[in-house]
């Protein structure tokens, strides 16, 4: 079952509205925040790190974390759902490497490539319903390989040269199964992009 | 290397697992302001994004919400602090004034009174709880808020609950953040240990936690950290121990 809180994400006036009430402080705003994307965040969190006692942990941390540095969100500009999706899978992810020790080999700071500024002048319906089912219907095309090594990618925060080794694979054979399965993917969103 | 040679990477970039020389080449193209490589990646935000909503659909605990507002609230509590605090001086003077009139009037003007300054105490009693709660909960943001607070270690090899986050500082002590504690009975409480490396436990504080067994604890002041070996957490009687009389509920070691 996929999420049907998608419908509701295309309504980007009332991201806007809820970012200027949490810029503004109002701890309601966070609430209404949550409702729209705490499930979202919960289940991609759940996902990564597959274990709920954590999740409701980096939940928790994912929203104060929004909370504390909405102020440079521009909420004229800026996307409210892929960035708190962002900051979730990025606490969820650091999760994963400080269990696992990745973060002492790779020190790969994952809080640079979620700052608001980044989410600006992104297309406001870029979550719609629409974009988010072709994607899903897109993904699943995808062959088996390069499923999986997006999945890795994504979901567990390795990098090609991580995946290659425990996938057991040529780095130059994972690259290729990366590469591919983006390209289908562009493909399909480009697509419908055109359409 | 050039955007054509980049672009293939703005995925795995804004995913954060980019190899070098690509992420570094990235990271300098975007320095620069290249307008190509710019777009990408921002496009590529919006696919990452979208492959995440392929996650299976997974409704969080109702708790978690009152958990996540909570989390914040402590942010703005001099507001509502004061909000409160006049709340309570306000209606505690329409009370006043309430029993004053009854004052003057001879019919059951004592007994009214009496009433009036029960729920006036009572009043009292509860803007004292919430206001020591307020400034509970400022000194936890306080301490979080400061540069050398570190977080030690989690609970996450731990399954079932409780639970709890273990900060320190050593110039202004350990927050504990902990859940799932059991319930107490009455005459008993929480008390927080700091373990010394072959030493015996040092008191750290008492609490209680609320009714969904979740608690916040500081113990304010300096520690030395490399000589501590563990945070623990025992139910004690309500005075307070020297010593844990109790098998400890949860021990954290401070592995970093």
């Amino acid at each position: 079952m996929f999420f049907p809180i998608l419908f509701a994400l295309a309504d980007v006036e009332v991201d806007r509205e809820i970012a200027r009430r949490l810029k503004n402080r109002e701890q309601e705003a966070l609430g209404s925040l949550y409702d729209r994307y705490g499930r979202l965040a919960y289940s991609l969190i759940l996902r990564v790190v597959r274990n709920s006692a954590v999740a409701e942990d980096l939940v928790q941390e994912t929203f104060l974390r929004v909370w504390n540095r909405v102020a440079a969100f521009d909420e004229e500009k800026g996307a409210l759902g892929p960035w708190v999706m962002t900051v979730a899978r990025n606490r969820a992810i650091d999760y994963l490497r400080s269990v696992d020790g990745r973060m002492a080999k790779s020190m790969y700071e994952l809080s640079g490539n979620e700052q608001p500024a980044m989410f600006g002048d992104l297309e406001k319906d870029m979550l719609n319903s629409d974009r988010a089912r072709i994607l899903r219907t897109a993904f699943q095309k995808l062959n088996q390989n390069q499923k999986t090594v997006l999945e890795l990618a994504y979901f567990e925060g390795l990098s090609q040269t991580e995946m290659a080794e425990k996938m057991q694979q040529p780095l130059g054979t994972i690259k290729t199964w990366v590469r591919s399965g983006l390209q289908a993917l562009r493909s399909e969103l480009g697509e419908a992009l055109t359409a | 290397m050039t955007c054509e040679e980049l672009k293939e990477m703005y995925e795995l970039y804004a995913m954060g697992v980019s190899d070098d020389p690509e992420r570094d080449e990235i990271t300098e193209h975007l320095g620069r302001g290249c307008d190509a490589c710019t777009a990408g990646v921002k496009r590529a935000f919006e696919t990452v994004s979208l492959i995440g909503t392929t996650a299976f659909e997974v409704a969080p605990p109702p708790r978690l919400r009152a958990r996540v507002l909570a989390s914040v609230s402590a942010t703005d509590k001099p507001q509502r602090f004061w909000n409160i605090q006049y709340a309570w001086m306000g209606l505690a003077a329409g009370l006043a004034a309430v029993a004053l009139g009854l004052w003057n009037k001879e019919v059951g003007m004592d007994r009214s009174l009496e009433e009036a300054r029960q729920q006036i105490a009572a009043l009292s009693q509860t803007q004292e709880r919430d206001q020591s709660t307020v400034k509970r909960l400022q000194a936890a943001m306080t301490f979080l808020n400061e540069p050398e607070t570190r977080l030690v270690t989690v609970g996450k090899t731990i399954e079932l609950p409780p639970k709890a986050r273990v900060f320190v500082n050593r110039n202004s002590g350990v927050l504990m953040m902990a859940s799932n504690l059991p319930k107490l009975s009455a005459g008993r409480i929480f008390e927080l240990w700091l373990i010394p490396k072959g030493g015996s436990p040092v008191p750290a504080g008492l609490f209680h936690a609320d009714e969904t067994g979740t608690a916040v604890h500081l113990r304010a002041g300096a520690m030395d950290i490399a000589s501590t070996a563990a945070v623990a957490i025992s139910v004690e009687p309500e005075s307070g121990s020297t010593a844990p009389t109790t098998t400890p509920i949860l021990v954290v070691g401070l592995t970093e």
